[in-house]
């Protein structure tokens, strides 16, 4: 086999006489705007993003830190002892849809520290989920090759604190932030920070957020091993900024699908980051409001998802279930890519003859008609 | 630019933007969408170029970062039209032709990409790199993975 059999087919493709005539007319007619743009969703900007006390005009530009976010997470990511991450772990969101939809600060907010320089770039906020975009480095270089560095800042939206990674019961709850060496570089880091609310806490107006880093989480902390330790933060990193909710990236669904049989699932809202669902097994299980979480210890029942792309819609570890008013648990999920959803419901707790989870329903919904496709 | 300058400019390399634009999405019509769009930025951009490599690379880039784009967009990964690549007008004269290109088209994107401009379009790891906006490292990284993954599609050596 020879790549040259490659470069033969390739060769043979050109684009059409149409496609040349097109291209020529577009000067001769000076059109600028034949074709529509291809980028699908527009940045739209709710709000404009400012710091606190002042304004900055809002830039519709590419983000610097998701992107290359993404591009890192398409590699396996070693620790410092040389453990190495798939990127499952860390990608269950889908950082294309935060770049595109995040929204950039002009003047971005930097940190300048005796040991790290930190910057801010960009803040995605659906108002459940606001992930902050960050860059950085450190600052006397990066002899010991670290490859992922882990924090958790203290955030203060208005006047609420929280510093916690579980704030449950506050309705809030924050993931540990994340710096990633990007691909190639010896000390240029890219990352993310978020937490996400519940449906009473949610953000719904212009909010100001305080975020407070005191200190890098030592490894040891991280997946019971125990690592050189991580450089110590001298400079405590507190920057205030205000963010709007950008409505227009949730799509509201709001409806409780239900079969003959009595499986149900409600989904509440879709944002590009998750959709917010409860599901239900039976009649019964309904009427004690029970959902069911795949992977939870105490659950007998769990339901998987796919969308009509054939894409699974794992339950986002980095959301976990929030706490609805009437006191049930949600759950945030991947985004379908698709109107049609199949729900599939297993037993854990009876195998079946492989010892697998038993399959022993099935439902398939259609988020466009508000239907359950027998 | 004169009507000439872009006739001359189109004439010269609309082929390699099609090219390119077809590696990634896989399907004559988003690749010819492409080249219009190509070009339509170089019209308003109203570009003057040092030499003829400085030209090709402006182009090249600029469709690479489209491309990419593109395939990011929700309203593309959601309406996208997925012609099958035997559909897509490709002229296969023997089997080895049909084996290694579909092999090359169904490698994942990253590394299909740094293939076609390494090996086809003939840049270095470095213009490669550029042209993409990655290291020269992750050019290679790529080169080396796209290389083992097309062995094992293939089931022997690709002859390079």
């Amino acid at each position: 086999m020879n790549i040259n059999d490659y470069k033969k087919v390739t060769d043979r493709l050109s684009p059409s006489a149409e496609c040349r005539n097109e291209v020529l007319n577009m000067k001769k007619k000076q059109k600028k705007n034949i074709k529509l743009s291809r980028k699908g969703i527009a940045v739209i900007i709710a709000a404009a993003v400012t710091a606190c006390g002042g304004t900055a005009v809002y830039a519709a530009e590419k983000l610097g830190a998701f992107d290359r976010m993404n591009k890192t997470l398409e590699e396996t990511i070693v620790l410092s002892d040389g453990t190495e991450l798939e990127k499952d772990k860390f990608a269950e969101l889908d950082y294309n849809q935060i770049a595109q939809t995040a929204q950039t600060f002009t003047k971005p907010i930097s940190f300048e520290g005796e040991d790290i320089s930190i910057t801010i770039e960009s803040v995605y906020c659906d108002g459940y989920t606001v992930i902050l975009g960050l860059t950085g480095s450190l600052k006397n270089g990066n002899p010991e090759g670290y490859e992922y560095i882990p924090f958790r800042p203290v955030i203060k939206l208005n006047d609420k604190v929280y510093s916690d990674d579980f704030n449950i019961s506050k309705g809030v709850l924050m993931a540990k932030g994340k710096l990633y060496l990007d691909e190639g570089t010896e000390n240029s880091f890219a990352g993310q920070f978020q937490f996400t609310f519940d449906e009473k806490n949610k953000i719904a107006e212009p909010v100001d957020i305080t975020f407070t880093l005191k200190e890098f989480i030592p490894n040891s902390e991280i997946y019971g091993s125990v690592y050189k330790d991580m450089p110590t933060l001298k400079d405590e990193f507190s920057v205030c900024f205000n963010v709007a909710p950008d409505e227009s990236l949730t799509r509201r669904i709001n409806h409780t699908f239900t079969d003959s049989e009595g499986y149900s699932v409600t989904i509440f809202d879709i944002t590009p980051v998750a959709m917010l669902e409860q599901c239900f097994s039976s009649a019964e299980e309904i009427a004690e409001r029970n959902p069911y979480i795949k992977n939870q210890s105490d659950s007998k029942v769990f339901a998987v998802y796919t969308d009509g792309n054939g894409k699974e819609l794992e339950v986002i570890g980095m959301h976990h279930p929030l706490y609805r008013e009437d006191g049930t648990l949600a759950s945030f999920r991947q985004p379908p890519t698709s109107d049609i959803i199949n729900i599939k419901y297993y037993d854990a707790y009876h195998p079946d003859e492989n010892g697998e989870p038993a399959f022993i329903h099935e439902m398939t919904i259609d988020l466009e008609n508000l239907a359950v496709i027998e | 630019m004169t009507n000439a300058e872009l006739e001359l400019l189109y004439d010269k390399y609309s082929g390699s933007v099609y090219r390119l634009a077809f590696s990634y999405f896989k399907n004559t019509a988003d690749a010819e969408d492409m080249v219009q769009e190509v070009y339509m930025k170089l019209i308003s951009a109203d570009m003057s170029f040092s030499d003829e490599s400085a030209e090709k690379a402006w182009l090249m880039t600029v469709t690479a970062n489209k491309c990419r784009d593109t395939l990011r967009s929700l309203a593309y990964r959601c309406f996208c039209r997925s012609v099958a690549l035997e559909d897509a007008d490709l002229i296969y004269e023997t089997p080895e032709e049909s084996a290694v290109h579909q092999a090359v088209m169904e490698l994942p994107p990253k590394y299909r990409i740094v293939i076609h401009l390494y090996y086809y379009e003939g840049y270095s790891t470095a213009e490669t790199g550029k042209i993409l906006d990655i290291s020269e490292t992750s050019v290679q990284t790529r080169l080396f993975r796209g290389r083992n993954l097309l062995k094992k599609s293939l089931g022997e050596d690709v002859c390079l």
